[in-house]
């Protein structure tokens, strides 16, 4: 993984100096631990989502999930 | 605070965002602090923009039931997490209204998940009372690094109570991981003399000395002086050579001895003793490097016992 690779996941350029000091095996903790932190939080989302429309009929669930969204 | 310390408070933080341990992090303790905030700061964005387009749903419904519903639905539907995002979405005042419906503990699990900055406005306008008991629960969860972002969008009042919610070794965790330092001072002279002795002996008691260390390097001299005071006349052994290692490890001889330079003369003398009895190599450490950067002098009566 490269400096490329974190700049993808973050969205924005790193900070120049950080980037620099970091041997690639630094780097591809960093980016993976990036990558990590996104994909739970997309899965905690989704499960809170669930949730709350969870004790609603299905398709009462389905109709408000694509109004919601 | 020194840049080593700055870098490890900057590393807890970090790692707090990624859902990590620090000591995962380890490699980056040679960063810059500055460099580290910003990485923070990207990846808070990062985390808290994508989905924000996915709720709007859900900000737009709250507009139009009421706060109290609101509150149920929050509580028992939507959890911590969703509510947390939403914060940020829903207007402030019926954010605010919803909130003051809900539970402590429920309020203090969305603020772990929270991001303060983008719901400053909610945060600034919660009661105190109702600050008190969130403050009491973070602090039971050992949530020291989520209290420290919120302490810079509290106002006095609503600061006070979140001091008086939580314990002494919590509040110097909280200190220790603040966010705007420069406030820190300020905030150290809202708390009564009794309590600034409690957390100068809780600090001693668990051996608290990075924090403390901190602590004294973000106040003012004159507050400084007031702590020392406290820890002499409560007769803290532990806390010179405690502080003496604390700056060992963080390598931070010049701030940590160009604190004692500045204290007045009579505390210098009050602290010569403690100096004389610190273990002989530690003793002899502290001297060189008092030496090294010509400090001496400057270091009066502790200086001499570091002689001796």
């Amino acid at each position: 993984m490269s400096e490329d690779d974190l700049r993808a996941e973050l969205g924005a350029d790193p900070p120049p100096g950080l980037v620099a000091q970091l041997d690639t095996g630094a780097l591809e903790h960093l980016t993976g631990a990036v990558r990590a932190a996104k994909t739970r939080q997309r899965e905690a989302l989704d499960r809170a989502e669930r949730n709350a429309v969870s004790p609603l009929p299905r398709l009462v669930r389905k109709a408000l999930r694509t109004v919601l969204r | 605070m020194t840049a080593a310390l700055d870098a490890q408070v900057e590393i807890i933080k970090l790692a707090r965002v990624l859902g990590t341990e620090p000591e995962e992090l380890d490699y980056l303790r040679a960063a810059q602090p500055d460099d580290l905030r910003r990485l923070r700061d990207q990846v808070t964005d990062v985390l808290f923009d994508g989905d924000r387009a996915r709720l709007g749903g859900f900000a737009a419904g709250s507009r139009v039931i009421p706060a109290a519903f609101a509150a149920t639905v929050a509580e028992r539907a939507l959890g911590p997490v969703l509510c947390a995002r939403l914060t940020a979405l829903v207007e402030p005042d019926k954010a605010l209204e919803i909130a003051k419906r809900l539970p402590a503990p429920f309020l203090a699990a969305v603020a772990v998940e929270m991001d303060p900055r983008r719901a400053k406005d909610v945060i600034a306008h919660v009661p105190a009372d109702l600050i008190e008991a969130v403050a009491g629960e973070l602090g039971r969860r050992g949530e020291a690094v989520t209290m420290g972002r919120f302490v810079g969008f509290l106002r006095d009042p609503a600061v006070r109570a979140a001091m008086k919610g939580i314990d002494d070794a919590t509040l110097l965790e909280t200190a220790f991981v603040m966010e705007g330092k420069e406030r820190l001072d300020h905030i150290m002279s809202l708390l009564p003399s009794k309590r600034l002795r409690s957390i100068v002996v809780a600090a001693n008691e668990r051996e608290m000395w990075p924090e403390t260390l901190d602590l004294l390097t973000s106040v003012s001299p004159k507050r400084r002086a007031a702590l020392v005071k406290l820890a002499i006349d409560e007769d803290l052994e532990g806390m010179l050579p405690g502080l003496f290692a604390a700056v060992e490890d963080t390598d931070s001889w010049k701030t940590g001895l160009r604190l004692l330079t500045e204290l007045p003369q009579e505390l210098k003398s009050q602290l010569a003793p403690a100096a004389e009895r610190l273990d002989p190599s530690q003793r002899k450490h502290a001297l060189e490097q008092a030496r090294r950067l010509g400090l001496l002098d400057d270091l009066g009566p502790i200086g001499e016992a570091l002689s001796r």
